[in-house]
């Protein structure tokens, strides 16, 4: 299935999430385990992609996997400390340039 | 004054009407600060998630996506964190089941945003529901909550959302658009592939507030490392659905 396909298809079935609660529950209320789990679907997606993607990086071997991890770790506490999104990635990043520069120097 | 008024005027309306009156004039005007009123609050959350849209163009340049059909995800998918897991996803070649299920899982919660709004859109014409629900996403539900928060009428609030909306669309577009430029052209020693997964890690960090959601974050974190040998790319969709369950089992166990 060509890209294009895939990204229509994902189109379409966000539409679709988008439309249907307004078209069928504009007259009744949601159902109450979908008022329940609401919430966490978003963080839970997050946490999900998220270690799939280091997970990934583990493929390249050590020397990818670790500055990654180290940056994520920094990322983690910066965001926690600040509230920041932008600076837990800004610092994230500096530290996972430092360490690739500490693996090739060190390899 | 109804929700009619966004309708499309009857053929030949504009052309037989000879000339507004002074009510009309008044009633036009104030249509054009109750939509001014959204596109001003809508600003500083358009300030804040446009970081987020240059990550996602940024990351569509760096996957090895079709540049068109990965920044065309802002106008069909248009939800950042989905677009962000589809890009990621395609880029891995995950299979096209995979995508689609990751995009709708991640979605799920606009369901909500609409349920939420709908009773206000009862009455009104059928496209305006359909614009008014494509424009659906985090930070126009938020400028929704304050349109319909019944200090404007009906017509007003519409247009206040709308205001918000249509700005919070075509800024999201811009910034995707020029992170991909941007990003096509940026070194692969940045690693700059690596923006998306650790804005996702501050993510999470910034969501995890309650215990069901450390202990489904948690569950979801742990499957999917464990998932990764699953074959189509199979790891983020169980350990969503993983996460899910287990927040779902102590909310009820909780409630």
């Amino acid at each position: 299935m060509s890209t294009w396909t895939v990204v229509l298809l994902a189109g379409l079935a966000t539409l679709a999430i988008r439309l249907v609660p307004v078209a069928v529950l504009s007259t009744r209320p949601a159902p109450a385990w979908l008022e329940r789990v609401g919430p966490l679907t978003a963080p839970v997606a997050f946490a999900a992609l998220g270690a799939s993607s280091i997970t990934g990086a583990a493929a390249g071997g050590p020397a990818e996997l670790v500055p990654l991890l180290a940056a994520v770790a920094v990322a983690g506490v910066v965001a926690r400390r600040t509230r920041s999104t932008s600076w837990a990635v800004a610092t994230g990043m500096v530290t996972l340039w430092a360490g690739v520069a500490l693996v090739a120097y060190g390899g | 004054m109804t929700t009619t008024a966004l309708a499309p005027a009857a053929p030949g309306h504009a052309s037989t009407a000879p000339r507004s009156t002074p009510a009309e004039g008044v009633d036009r005007a104030a249509g054009r600060r109750a939509f001014l009123d959204g596109v001003r609050a809508m600003l500083p959350l358009l300030a804040g998630v446009a970081p987020f849209g240059l990550v996602i163009g940024v990351t569509v340049a760096e996957a090895g996506v079709p540049h068109l059909a990965g920044w065309s995800l802002s106008w069909l998918v248009y939800a950042g964190s989905a677009q962000l897991a589809a890009v990621g996803l395609l880029g891995g070649s995950a299979s096209a089941a995979v995508v689609v299920a990751s995009v709708a899982v991640i979605n799920l919660r606009v369901g909500l945003y609409g349920a939420a709004l709908a009773p206000h859109w009862r009455g009104t014409s059928w496209w305006w529901r359909v614009l008014a629900g494509y424009l659906l996403i985090d930070p126009s539900f938020a400028v929704g909550s304050q349109s319909y928060d019944g200090s404007r009428s009906a017509r007003l609030a519409h247009r206040h959302y709308l205001g918000g909306a249509l700005v919070l669309w075509a800024g999201w577009l811009t910034v995707t658009g020029l992170g991909v430029t941007v990003g096509a052209v940026l070194p692969s020693a940045l690693h700059l592939e690596s923006i998306g997964p650790l804005y996702i890690v501050a993510l999470v960090v910034l969501s995890v507030r309650t215990k069901e959601t450390w202990v489904a974050v948690s569950v979801a974190t742990v499957t999917a490392v464990g998932a990764s040998l699953l074959p189509l790319h199979l790891g983020p969709a169980v350990g969503m659905m993983a996460g899910l369950l287990a927040g779902s089992i102590v909310l009820r166990r909780t409630a």
